[in-house]
């Protein structure tokens, strides 16, 4: 895991799509958040387990959304909202475990959906968010799979819950895990 | 009807203990413009919507600040967690733990018992719909003065997603305001 993340860092062909201008800028602000600035951060990234960008996030067909990655640790989707308080720069989100980096793929797409939700809502004719909704939730339904196969029910509704003793019990409560 | 999603909507990972910052976190958990208010507000609001537009945007907001109430449960949950009872003393929460032992209660910093009466339903949706725009504003405001008050980055990355929620939410009520007027509705 460690060296296959730091791979993806020196291999620049395959970090930074081609496309449009928001992609150059997107993949500068990238890359401040990522290229270590000394020995410590170079220690940190090559054990860093977290939330990473999914580079098939960002290409064509964005609707005008950040990626989900981008959009999920502003807390905005959506680039003309964006406003942060005093030069905030979010941060890497950090994970302690492979679990955890899942769960919070699967958090970066739900919450990707309930914005694109909220959009729609008030301009239900926008076909563009119309299939990004639908894309993102194929993807993150995907995900919950994965996460449930390994870990246990993350909803009531799992197929994980068909064993005995009640699978339910098997996932900490998110407050105490903190994701 | 709710169905619960065993995780939060953004991670809460708070390394630090902090009792007097939990007490002051405590004002977007029970205060006056609270996560609590916005989401009973929206709740209460939604049936004079005068259509499936209003009336999807308040519940679906709704049901998402019912996700913050539980971020921030999470923030004071985790800035008082394994306080021993010297701490507890010492930095000023046994009011609350007398009363509430570890569990949360929604109250404001100083002590204020959250009441309904922070927020209004008055059966109009453009009236409604400017008391939300304002609520998002205040919120938004709140979070800023938290986000003053602490320079601990496990707290400030949830703090500034939240506040970043609220203006999302005030531009969506602010379009549907619009919506509404420019249709002729009153």
């Amino acid at each position: 895991m460690n060296n296959k993340y730091y791979e993806y860092l020196n291999n620049s062909s395959n970090i930074y799509p081609v496309a449009g201008e928001e992609n150059v800028i997107y993949d500068e602000y990238l890359r401040q958040q990522m290229v270590p600035n000394n020995f410590n951060d170079m220690m940190d990234i090559q054990n860093f387990i977290g939330l990473k960008p999914n580079m098939q996030n960002n290409i064509n067909n964005d609707c005008g959304l950040y990626s989900t990655y981008e959009g999920f640790l502003k807390g905005n989707m959506f680039p003309e909202l964006y406003s942060p308080y005093k030069n905030y720069k979010p941060q890497k989100i950090k994970a302690s475990s492979e679990g955890e980096a899942l769960m919070l793929q699967i958090s970066e797409l739900g919450f990707a959906l309930k914005d694109i939700d909220l959009f729609l809502d008030v301009h239900p004719d926008n076909s563009c968010m119309i299939n990004k909704y639908n894309e993102i939730l194929n993807k993150k339904n995907m995900l919950v799979n994965e996460y449930e196969k390994t870990y246990g029910p993350i909803t009531l509704k799992s197929k994980g819950l068909n064993k005995n003793p009640w699978a339910w019990n098997d996932v900490t409560a998110p407050w105490m895990r903190g994701y | 009807m709710w169905a619960y999603e065993k995780k939060l909507q953004y991670p809460v990972n708070i390394k630090n203990k902090n009792l007097k910052l939990a007490k002051l976190m405590m004002a977007q958990y029970g205060g006056g413009n609270s996560e609590l208010a916005a989401a009973l507000r929206y709740l209460n609001q939604r049936y004079t919507m005068p259509d499936e537009k209003g009336k999807n945007l308040l519940t679906d907001i709704a049901t998402e600040e019912i996700g913050h109430v539980e971020i921030m449960d999470s923030i004071i949950y985790q800035l008082m967690e394994g306080a021993s009872i010297e701490e507890i003393k010492k930095e000023g929460m046994a009011d609350f733990y007398a009363e509430h032992g570890n569990d949360l209660y929604p109250v404001n910093p100083s002590g204020v018992p959250f009441t309904v009466t922070y927020f209004s339903s008055v059966g109009d949706p453009l009236a409604n719909l400017s008391e939300d725009m304002a609520a998002e504003e205040k919120a938004r405001a709140v979070y800023e003065n938290l986000i003053d008050l602490t320079d601990d980055p496990d707290v400030l990355a949830p703090l500034n997603f939240l506040r970043q929620r609220e203006i999302v939410h005030f531009t969506r009520f602010k379009e549907l305001y619009d919506y509404y007027k420019n249709k002729g509705i009153k």
